[in-house]
C-alpha cells in the first residue's frame, strides 16, 4: 500500500468517525435540554411508572381501571388489529420457509459425513440443495419473519394505525411467489452463482416489488405517527427498511460487476444482509421487547444512538474481509478490517443497553419465553459481533478462512442470535393477534430446550472442528485427505445439532398452527415456562 | 370494544422509553483506543507488498527448510540428492525443495501422491522417471488431454513453467522429484534443458500421445 493511499484512508476514517462523534453529542445534547419531556410523549399519560416486575412489590397496578389506561389499552389494540391480517401472512409465511430451509440445511449437512447419501437425483446434489437452505432461511425464514415483526412493532412505536395494510398482505403474496420461483430455478440449476445471490435476477425483480409495496404502508404509517420522539427500535426498523432494497437492487443489477468487481460486490452485499438488514431487525427487536417484558426502560439513550450510528457508519464496509488474500485491492482489504474491528463500538454499546437493562431482573428468564428468546439472541449477537471482528484480522482469518469454523460463526450470529429473538417476538405477537394462549407451556419449553442444545452442538462442534482443520490445512506437509478426515466428527456432531434444530422448528410450527387455527386457550393469563409463576406481562 | 378482545393489551407493561444514563467512561475510553488503534494500522500497512493481505504466499517459501528437516528426521532420504538444502557440493544449487514446495506442491501436494481424480501423482511416476527428456518436456512446456500416470487416467491441464524456471531451477525441481517418495532415476543436469529448448524452441503444451511419438515409450 502507497503513503498517498493510506494518508487518504486515515484522513477519510479519522473525519467520518469524529464528525459522527460530533453528531451524536449534538444530538444527545439537545435530547437532554429538553428531552425528557419529548420521550414521555411516547406514554399515554397514566401509562408511565407502571412496573409488571413479579420481583418488585406492586405499586399501582396497571389495571385499566382508569380513564387514561383505558385509552392506552385502547391505543395497543387498535395498532394491533389494524396490521394483524399483514402480520400473520409474513410471519405464517415465514414458518414455513423455516421448516423447508431446515429440512434442506439437515440434507446438506449429511452430504457432508456421507457423500452418497441422495446423489442419485441431479436436483439433490450438494451444490444445490445448500444454496437452497441459505436461500430459503435468509429470505424465506429470517426476512420474512423479520417483515412481519416490523409491520407488527411499528404502529405500535407510532400509536397509530398501519396504513395501506393490504399491500403488505400483497408483498407478501409476491415475495412467496419470488421464493416459489428462486428455489425452485436452483434446484434446477439455474443460478446466478453468486452465495446469497443464487435467485436468478429475473426473480429478484420480485423481492424488489413484494419489498416495494411492505414499503407503502409503512412509510404511510410513519407519516401518520402521533408520535415526536421515535423511540430506538423504529429507527432501527426503519432504517433496515430503507437499507436492505438498495442493497439488494444493487447486488443484484446484471452485467454491471463482472470478474474480481463482481466478487467484491458479492461480498460487500452478502456481509450487509447480516448486518444492515437482519441485525438492525434483530436488535430494534430486543430494544423493544426487553423493556416491554420487563416494564423498564432501556438504560441509557446515549448508548442507543452511539449503538445506532456506529453501525450505520462502519457496518457498510466491513464485508471484504472474506476477500482477505482475494484479488482486491490491498487499501479495499484494510479498509474492511479497521471497520470491522470498528463494530466493537456499536456491539458494546447495544450490549452494555441490553444486559445493563436486564441487571436484577435476570430471574424473569425462568418464566417469560419471549424474555429468555430475545435475551439469549441478544447475549449471542455481543458473542458473534465480538467473534467476527476478531475473524477478520489478518492473523486469525489465515487460519479461519474456507474453514468450518465460519460456518459455526454464521449460524452462530444467523440463528443464536437472529432466529431466537424472531422465536421470541412470535410467541410474544400470536396471543395479541389472535387474543388467545399459546395452549401448552410443555411444547414452548421443548421447542427452546431442544433448539438450544442443538445449537449449542452444533457452534461448539463446527468452532473446534474448523479451528482444528484451519491449522492442519497451514501444514504443507500434511495431506489434504487426512484434514478432511479430522473433520468428520465434527461434521457428524453438526448434523446431530441440525437434528435437534429441525425437529425444534416442527414443535415450533405445530404449536404455530394450532394458534393460527385459533384453537388456542382463552385465558387471562399468559402461557409461561412455569406454572406457579406470578403472572406478569408476558 | 368487548373487554375479552384484548386480554393480553391489557395486562402488559407500557411502550418502552429510553433512560437517560450517561455513556461509560470507559465506552468512550475504548473509542479512542479504536480510532488510534485504526489510523496505526492503515500506517502500518505502509510499503506492505500488494497482496490483499494474503500471508500464505509466503508460507510456501518458508516451508523449504521444514521440508529439509522432516526428511531428515524421517531418515528415508538417502543422502546425495539435489534435494537437500545441505547436500551437493561447494557450488551453489538452486535449491530443489523450496521449488517444488512453491511451484508444484499445490497440484501435486507436498507428498508427491497428487490428488486422486485431478492431479496424477508424481512418487511412482513413469512419466518423471522415464528417459530425462520427456519430463524436462512436461515441465518446460506443459502437458495437456489424458494421460494414464501409475495405472489411472487423468485429463487436465499442466501449466509449462519455462518461462519462469531457469535451466538450473528446472533441473533441481526435476532432480529433486525424481529422487523423493520411493522415486529413484537420474539426476537431471541444467544442460538437458538448454538442450532441450534448442531442439524444441518455444512450443505449446505436450498431449501423451505427442510425447510418445517424439521420445518413445516412458
Amino acid at each position: 500500500m502507497t503513503p498517498t493511499i493510506a494518508i487518504l484512508l486515515i484522513i477519510t476514517f479519522v473525519l467520518s468517525t469524529v464528525g459522527l462523534l460530533l453528531l451524536i453529542w449534538s444530538i444527545a445534547n439537545n435530547q437532554f435540554s429538553h428531552g425528557q419531556a419529548a420521550a414521555r410523549t411516547i406514554f399515554t399519560p397514566g401509562e408511565e411508572g407502571h412496573s409488571e416486575d413479579p420481583a418488585r412489590p406492586d405499586d399501582q397496578t396497571f389495571t385499566g381501571d382508569n380513564h387514561e389506561q383505558a385509552a392506552a389499552i385502547k391505543a395497543r389494540w387498535t395498532a394491533d388489529q389494524s396490521s394483524r391480517a399483514a402480520v400473520l401472512t409474513w410471519i405464517s409465511s415465514s414458518v414455513f420457509w423455516l421448516l423447508l430451509g431446515s429440512l434442506f440445511g439437515l440434507m446438506s449437512s449429511l452430504k457432508m459425513h456421507l457423500p452418497e447419501f441422495l446423489v442419485a437425483s441431479e436436483f439433490l446434489t450438494f451444490g444445490r440443495v445448500r444454496p437452497v437452505h441459505l436461500n430459503a432461511v435468509t429470505y424465506g425464514w429470517a426476512s420474512m419473519a423479520g417483515i412481519g415483526v416490523a409491520l407488527f412493532l411499528i404502529p405500535r412505536l407510532f400509536k397509530t394505525s398501519l396504513v395501506g395494510g393490504t399491500y403488505a398482505v400483497l408483498g407478501s403474496v409476491i415475495w412467496n411467489i419470488g421464493l416459489i420461483l428462486g428455489l425452485g430455478a436452483i434446484t434446477l440449476g439455474l443460478s446466478d452463482g453468486e452465495e446469497w445471490l443464487e435467485f436468478p435476477w429475473q426473480i429478484d425483480l420480485l423481492f424488489v416489488a413484494g419489498g416495494a409495496l411492505c414499503a407503502i404502508p409503512l412509510l404511510l404509517t410513519a407519516a401518520n405517527r402521533k408520535v415526536e420522539h421515535l423511540y430506538v427500535t423504529s429507527w432501527y426498523l426503519m432504517a433496515a427498511l430503507v437499507w436492505f432494497p438498495i442493497l439488494f437492487l444493487i447486488a443484484n443489477l446484471p452485467f454491471v460487476f463482472p470478474g474480481a468487481s463482481g466478487a467484491t460486490v458479492n461480498w460487500w452485499f452478502a456481509h450487509n444482509v447480516l448486518g444492515l438488514w437482519v441485525t438492525p431487525i434483530g436488535i430494534g427487536i430486543a430494544y423493544y421487547m426487553i423493556p416491554k417484558i420487563l416494564g423498564k426502560p432501556i438504560i441509557s439513550y446515549q448508548l442507543s444512538l452511539i449503538g445506532f450510528w456506529s453501525l450505520a457508519l462502519f457496518y457498510s464496509q466491513v464485508g471484504i474481509h472474506h476477500l482477505v488474500g482475494g484479488p482486491v485491492p490491498t487499501w479495499l482489504v484494510t479498509l474492511s478490517i479497521v471497520h470491522s474491528v470498528m463494530m466493537s463500538v456499536p456491539v458494546i454499546t447495544v450490549a452494555i443497553n441490553h444486559h445493563g437493562t436486564m441487571v436484577g431482573n435476570f430471574g424473569r428468564l425462568k418464566d417469560s419465553p419471549t424474555l429468555r428468546f430475545v435475551w439469549i439472541g441478544a447475549l449471542m449477537y455481543t458473542v458473534s459481533s465480538l467473534q467476527g471482528s476478531m475473524e477478520a484480522l489478518r492473523s486469525v482469518n489465515v487460519i479461519t478462512h474456507f474453514t468450518h469454523y465460519t460456518v459455526g460463526h454464521a449460524h452462530l450470529g444467523m440463528y443464536a442470535f437472529l432466529s431466537f429473538i424472531l422465536f421470541g417476538a412470535v410467541y410474544f405477537i400470536m396471543p395479541r393477534l389472535t387474543n388467545l394462549e399459546w395452549p401448552w407451556r410443555k411444547l414452548i419449553s421443548l421447542h427452546f430446550w431442544l433448539v438450544s442444545a442443538g445449537i449449542l452442538i452444533y457452534v461448539v462442534a463446527l468452532t473446534v472442528g474448523g479451528w482444528k482443520q484451519g491449522l492442519a490445512l497451514l501444514d504443507a506437509e500434511m495431506p489434504f485427505m487426512d484434514i478432511v478426515r479430522m473433520t468428520l466428527p465434527a461434521l457428524q456432531a453438526r448434523t446431530v445439532g441440525g437434528a435437534l434444530m429441525t425437529l425444534g422448528h416442527v414443535v415450533f410450527a405445530f404449536h404455530f398452527i394450532v394458534m393460527l387455527l385459533h384453537r388456542g386457550k382463552a385465558s387471562d393469563q399468559p402461557t409461561l415456562f412455569r406454572p406457579a409463576a406470578k403472572e406478569a406481562s408476558q | 370494544m368487548n373487554p375479552t378482545d384484548h386480554r393480553a393489551q391489557h395486562r402488559e407493561a407500557p411502550e418502552p422509553e429510553e433512560g437517560t444514563r450517561a455513556t461509560p467512561k470507559i465506552v468512550l475510553a475504548w473509542i479512542v483506543i479504536l480510532i488510534i488503534w485504526g489510523v496505526g494500522y492503515y500506517a502500518w500497512q505502509v510499503g506492505k507488498p500488494l497482496l490483499g493481505g494474503d500471508s500464505r504466499t509466503p508460507v510456501a517459501e518458508a516451508s523449504a527448510p521444514q521440508t529439509s528437516v522432516s526428511e531428515d528426521s524421517s531418515g528415508s532420504e538417502t543422502s546425495g540428492t539435489a534435494g537437500g538444502s545441505d547436500t551437493g557440493g561447494s557450488e551453489a544449487k538452486p535449491d530443489g525443495a523450496s521449488i517444488y514446495s512453491a511451484q508444484c506442491s499445490t497440484c501435486h501436494q507436498a507428498n508427491g501422491q497428487g490428488v486422486p481424480g485431478a492431479f496424477p501423482p508424481l512418487a511412482g511416476s513413469e512419466w518423471l522417471q522415464a528417459d530425462a527428456e520427456i519430463p524436462v518436456a512436461i515441465v518446460h512446456d506443459g502437458l495437456q488431454g489424458q494421460i494414464e500416470v501409475a495405472g489411472n487416467t487423468f485429463e487436465g491441464v499442466m501449466p509449462g513453467l519455462g518461462a519462469q524456471l531457469s535451466d538450473a531451477e528446472l533441473a533441481a525441481v526435476l532432480s529433486y522429484a525424481r529422487s523423493q517418495w520411493g522415486n529413484d532415476a537420474s539426476e537431471i543436469s541444467p544442460e538437458t534443458v538448454s538442450e532441450h529448448k534448442e531442439r524444441f524452441g518455444e512450443r505449446g503444451s505436450w498431449t501423451a500421445e505427442e510425447l510418445t511419438e517424439v521420445f518413445g515409450e516412458p
